[in-house]
């Protein structure tokens, strides 16, 4: 279970919020309420004071590489850095491929050879195959026709169904169940 | 040797004010420059005249340490002066410092003390120019590591963002950077040994045949300065970038670029 005791921020504050294995969240918040902020926060990438817990171990209790590989944050916007897109995953992704509707053979293709669409698919199984046990997706859907975002919410909801947790910013409603919480004037509670 | 009288010197500047004059009608303000930086040079390379001849005829090792520090403080501050983004005085003066320390400083007290060993080993004939020489170039590749490093940092923020956001240690997240920042460095590096004895004459070796020295003799000066003055930028780049990364993140290894000031 992941625990937010308190999360304090210059422009967010959370408190007393609770995630359970097998559980997804749904974020929600007018554009700049600090969605984003909330999950980079979470993953230990921004400043913030307060005290989390995942599973009873705080985070301070961890070094910050222990809690992202357990914490993963994918943004909304992907980058690649090495010269194949299949030199960015630690295991073979071929088989994974599919569930989200990309070729395998696009893991041999430069990153800069795919569709932006495609890119955003993949940039989630990377993000999938560090294998999380939080997955705070940042708009992971965003760009992608009709067809495409149902696999991406079908390969999202999977993942939760495998005892994942999911918090997700969405800016339409996502068709997979998830617990909604809002972010109002800087505050996350429960919707 | 053959010896450079005044009025010759003068007529040398001569030349320079007369190239400075013809650039006045392109660009005043580079013109203006170039008078100033030649002014300053003059003087800057009189007064050090004089302390070296001060240096020279009074051999005491605190003369010489405390030269070799105010050259190495100097080195410092033209390190941190040549950064577009620079990080809290603190920390930039001791990433320069330690640096130069580490590389320079160092390889000098080991060339004075095992390789050319003079009488004293501190005698200052061998050990400011040898320190001057050393410092001279390391601060260039030090102050290139530093400079390519954060300016990389600032171009690729979100690409180390994701590879911390993957699990990746800061070290393994700034390894491109890092990576970087030596090749710019080293690139000066490989040119000087490259281009040595073919495309220029090195300036040491230079002034040793112009005051009368054996060529052989000079070049086997110019040979063992040149490899110091690789080593010495080789090591001073690698404790620079190391230093440059560590200066990147915080205590949890989030990037942090916000303590740094944009001087470009």
């Amino acid at each position: 279970m992941l625990h937010i005791h308190s999360l304090q921020h210059a422009l967010i504050q959370a408190r007393d919020l609770h995630l359970d294995a097998g559980q997804g969240i749904h974020l929600q918040g007018p554009s700049g309420a600090g969605k984003s902020l909330l999950l980079r926060c979470l993953a230990d990438l921004l400043p913030w004071q307060g005290e989390m817990e995942l599973h009873g171990r705080s985070v301070w209790a961890q070094t910050p590489v222990q809690w992202r590989r357990q914490v993963v944050y994918c943004s909304t916007e992907n980058h690649w850095w090495l010269p194949r897109c299949a030199d960015h995953f630690l295991h073979d992704p071929r088989t994974d491929m599919d569930s989200v509707g990309l070729d395998p053979a696009l893991l041999e293709r430069a990153p800069a050879q795919l569709s932006s669409g495609q890119r955003q698919r993949l940039a989630l199984l990377r993000a999938l195959d560090r294998q999380p046990t939080v997955l705070c997706a940042d708009e992971p859907c965003a760009n992608l026709d009709d067809h495409s975002r149902a696999r991406v919410e079908a390969r999202l909801e999977a993942f939760v169904q495998r005892g994942g947790m999911l918090i997700l910013t969405h800016h339409q409603k996502p068709s997979l169940p998830l617990t909604p919480w809002r972010i109002e004037n800087g505050r996350v509670h429960h919707a | 040797m053959h010896d450079i009288t005044l009025p010759v010197l003068m007529l040398a500047g001569l030349l320079i004010a007369a190239v400075s004059a013809l650039l006045y009608r392109q660009h005043r303000r580079s013109a203006r420059q170039l008078l100033w930086a030649t002014l300053r040079m003059a003087v800057q390379l009189t007064l050090v005249g004089l302390v070296l001849q001060a240096l020279f005829a009074h051999t005491a090792l605190w003369s010489v340490c405390l030269v070799g520090l105010l050259m190495m403080l100097l080195a410092g501050h033209e390190i941190r002066a040549r950064q577009r983004y620079r990080g809290g005085w603190r920390g930039e003066w001791l990433t320069g410092l330690l640096s130069l320390s580490l590389g320079s400083m160092l390889l000098t007290l080991l060339t004075l003390t095992v390789l050319v060993q003079p009488e004293p080993w501190y005698q200052p004939r061998y050990a400011i120019p040898f320190l001057g020489m050393l410092l001279g170039n390391s601060m260039t590749g030090i102050a290139m590591t530093l400079n390519r490093i954060r300016e990389g940092a600032f171009q690729q923020a979100a690409i180390v963002e994701t590879r911390l956001a993957l699990g990746e240690d800061a070290r393994s997240a700034s390894a491109g950077l890092r990576a970087d920042g030596l090749r710019q460095s080293l690139i000066g590096v490989i040119n000087m040994l490259a281009a040595a004895g073919v495309v220029s004459l090195p300036g040491m070796m230079t002034g040793q045949l112009l005051a009368g020295a054996d060529p052989l003799t000079a070049v086997r000066y110019q040979i063992l300065i040149l490899l110091l003055i690789a080593t010495a930028t080789v090591i001073g780049s690698l404790v620079a970038a190391e230093l440059a990364c560590r200066q990147l993140f915080d205590n949890r290894q989030r990037l942090a670029l916000g303590t740094f000031t944009d001087h470009g």
